[in-house]
């Protein structure tokens, strides 16, 4: 084989494993964008190709696969992951640091894996690294959200599974290429469900705004970026013209959208707000034209920068307030002008104003549907484009940063590499809005797409120009208020309920029976037999025994230290053991 | 005078003003809509002068009333606190 790549996950899993055994004050942290640096000149250089063959089972899982679809996507990946550690940098707990660095080689093992097995494993790690940038908040809140969040990933990591299994039963291979839709199979569409939970689909899609408002203020951002785009690729890579994903993308553009305009937290309504931008790409992967795949493909890429930036700003409000709900905050534009700033970069990109890179990607996205005849599809996206704008352009900087006269609330000073971040995100988002080549550039297919005509601006400018106008005459209206909003997740805790409940009831029943009988009729017996074993013992056993006894003591002793009951500990230890036994298949 | 201090001025004493500026560029914008417009319509109705501003501003508006007053009164409950089960 000619050619080079060096897996950017090595870089990210490497860091991780040696991060635990640094000690000796804080310099350790200018390892931490090292990764990230290396990913990128990794992603920049790598030669097209298939690298890292693995045998197994008499065939070969293929660690990388290197073509134009992943690149783009680690591409995106490595500069967020730098961003994102620049944010980060000012975090003393090393726990978020593994965390952070574990779930961003998921992200990059899933884009480069040419099998369902490596895919599998990557996204397992994926899903178990970023339930401790939620846990990791350590407030009673986020760690019943993040049980919620690992339950639901469980879910659909076990759909995935149970779709690959079969799969490999019916066509004797673990291979992961396009699957055309004429011949989909009940396997496929496992499959395509176990993708559909991570990319949010709806209804699918509550464990995202139930649990990313309650991640770390930094985890936030890398958990934006990496899980949802993760599904996007691999729904682009083995689906895309499924006409199925057309019409759910099309709803959660507009689903998302419809919820954001009623929450109140800042990092909630984002939240929705990446459920309607999935939306445009899983709806864009779903008509499946060279055009609209582009168009999901550029979409996810910017997204991932201009969502990252408003993550950060809203954590910035969060970090420095100790809230981020919209029905406490207001009237900090005077205390906090560059958080102002730099997340407004964010809003108007993904409300697609015209020189950000919102709108070179999502008109692509748009225009294709119609291109491709499909109407209703285009009309429901320039739908899902006004709530864009009213809710995360608008109403959260509304409520936020002006609204009040003047707001007493005591800040904590935001340090000055958060700063940093939201800068190179806010310099990238105008960059690819001024410069579109810089995005089309790496996209998957030939693109011949100009963004910018006299009429485009136009329309976006007057689509975007009178939706502020309807916030003006409802700014009453909309005014936020506290609570939470009842979603899906309540149907899945009701089912969880359900089933706990049947479990357990016909399960007490039948124990409360056995204990019954056998108090009556087994205990008697049991003491008989009792009485005979304890002669055997003492006359026999004891001396060989004991030797033994203590060794298993001490095992014993070690085995109760692991097992502190709790399922995040567990949870670290199998990533820890999985993630050892991989690097010895592996070798 | 400092970037945050000038943005407090300026919402404090100028809000009029930029109401005012915010208005005349939604008229120009309509005004525009007469002399540029698609030479191959996207969708049937764009032909029309001030369609999108009137698809934008419908809506806002609907989308605002029938989520807020009638949709948020109906699932809206207590938020997630810390000492609930």
């Amino acid at each position: 084989m000619t050619g080079s790549f060096i897996h950017p996950a090595a870089w990210f899993i490497g860091l991780a494993l040696i991060l635990p055994f640094l000690g000796g004050g804080f310099w350790w942290r200018w390892l931490l964008p090292i990764p990230a640096i290396a990913a990128f000149i990794s992603v920049v250089t790598a030669d097209h190709g298939l690298y890292g063959y693995i045998p197994y089972l008499g065939q070969f899982l293929i660690l990388g696969r290197v073509d134009r679809l992943s690149l783009v996507f680690a591409h995106v990946f490595a500069i967020q992951a730098f961003i994102g550690i620049i944010y980060a940098f000012h975090v003393k707990e090393k726990a978020h640091h593994i965390a952070s660095l574990l779930y961003v080689a998921g992200s990059f093992g899933c884009t480069f894996a040419g099998d369902y097995i490596s895919l599998f494993v990557f996204w397992e790690l994926m899903s178990v690294s970023s339930t401790f940038l939620i846990w990791l908040r350590r407030n009673p809140v986020s760690t019943r959200a993040g049980f919620r969040y690992f339950l639901f990933h469980t879910l659909g990591g076990l759909f995935l599974l149970a779709g690959l299994l079969l799969r490999y039963k019916a066509v004797g291979t673990f291979s992961f290429d396009l699957v055309n839709q004429a011949n989909a199979q009940f396997y496929d569409w496992l499959i395509l469900i176990g993708f559909a939970v991570n990319a949010a689909a709806v209804p699918l899609h509550a464990w995202l705004p139930d649990a990313y408002p309650e991640a770390t203020v930094p985890g936030a951002v890398f958990l934006c970026a990496f899980t949802t785009k993760t599904a996007v690729y691999v729904l682009a890579r083995g689906f895309a013209g499924f006409d199925a994903l057309a019409i759910a993308g099309t709803v959660m553009a507009v689903y998302g959208v419809l919820y954001a305009a009623i929450e109140n937290d800042a990092r909630r309504i984002l939240s929705y707000h990446i459920v309607s931008q999935v939306g445009y790409m899983v709806a864009g992967i779903g008509i499946g034209t060279a055009m609209t795949v582009n168009g999901a493909v550029a979409h996810a890429y910017a997204h991932i920068l201009y969502k990252g930036l408003l993550f950060m700003g809203a954590g910035c409000l969060l970090h420095a307030a100790a809230t981020s709900k919209l029905s406490d905050l207001g009237g900090l534009v005077g205390r906090l002008p560059w958080v102002m700033l730099l997340y407004m970069v964010g809003a108007v990109s993904i409300s697609g104003m015209p020189f950000f890179n919102g709108f070179v990607s999502k008109n692509m996205t748009i225009f294709g549907a119609v291109a491709a005849h499909h109407m209703l599809i285009g009309v429901f996206l320039e739908v899902a484009a006004v709530g864009t704008f009213l809710s995360v352009g608008i109403k959260l900087p509304y409520f936020a940063f002006w609204a009040k006269p003047d707001n007493p609330i005591e800040l904590r000073p935001i340090p000055k590499n958060m700063y940093l971040a939201m800068a190179i995100a806010a310099a990238l988002c105008l960059a690819q809005g001024l410069y579109p080549r810089l995005l089309y550039s790496l996209l998957p297919n030939p693109v011949q797409f100009d963004p910018y005509t006299g009429w485009t601006l136009l329309q976006a400018f007057m689509l975007l120009s009178f939706t502020g106008f309807g916030f003006y005459l409802m700014k009453k209206v909309i005014a936020p208020h506290a609570g939470r909003n009842l979603d899906f997740d309540v149907l899945y805790r009701l089912v969880g309920r359900a089933f706990v409940y049947v479990v357990c009831k016909p399960i007490s029943l039948l124990d409360d029976l056995w204990t019954e009988a056998y108090r009556a009729g087994g205990l008697r017996g049991l003491l008989r037999l009792a009485g005979g074993a304890r002669w055997f013992d003492a006359k026999g056993i004891d001396t060989v025994v004991d030797g033994s006894a203590y060794t298993v003591r001490g095992l014993g002793r070690a085995g109760a230290r692991i097992q502190t009951g709790n399922l995040q500990d567990y949870l670290a230890w199998a990533a820890v053991f999985a993630l050892v036994l991989y690097a010895i298949v592996w070798w | 005078m400092s970037l945050g201090n000038w943005l407090d001025i300026t919402r404090k004493r100028h809000a009029k003003r930029w109401t005012l500026v915010f208005f005349l560029i939604l008229a120009g914008l309509f005004v525009a809509n007469f002399f540029i417009y698609p030479h191959h319509p996207e969708y049937q109705y764009d032909i029309y002068p001030g369609f999108w501003a009137v698809f934008g501003l419908l809506v806002a508006l609907v989308m605002v009333i029938v989520m807020k007053k009638i949709v948020y009164p109906l699932i809206t409950g207590p938020e997630d606190s810390s000492d609930d089960r």
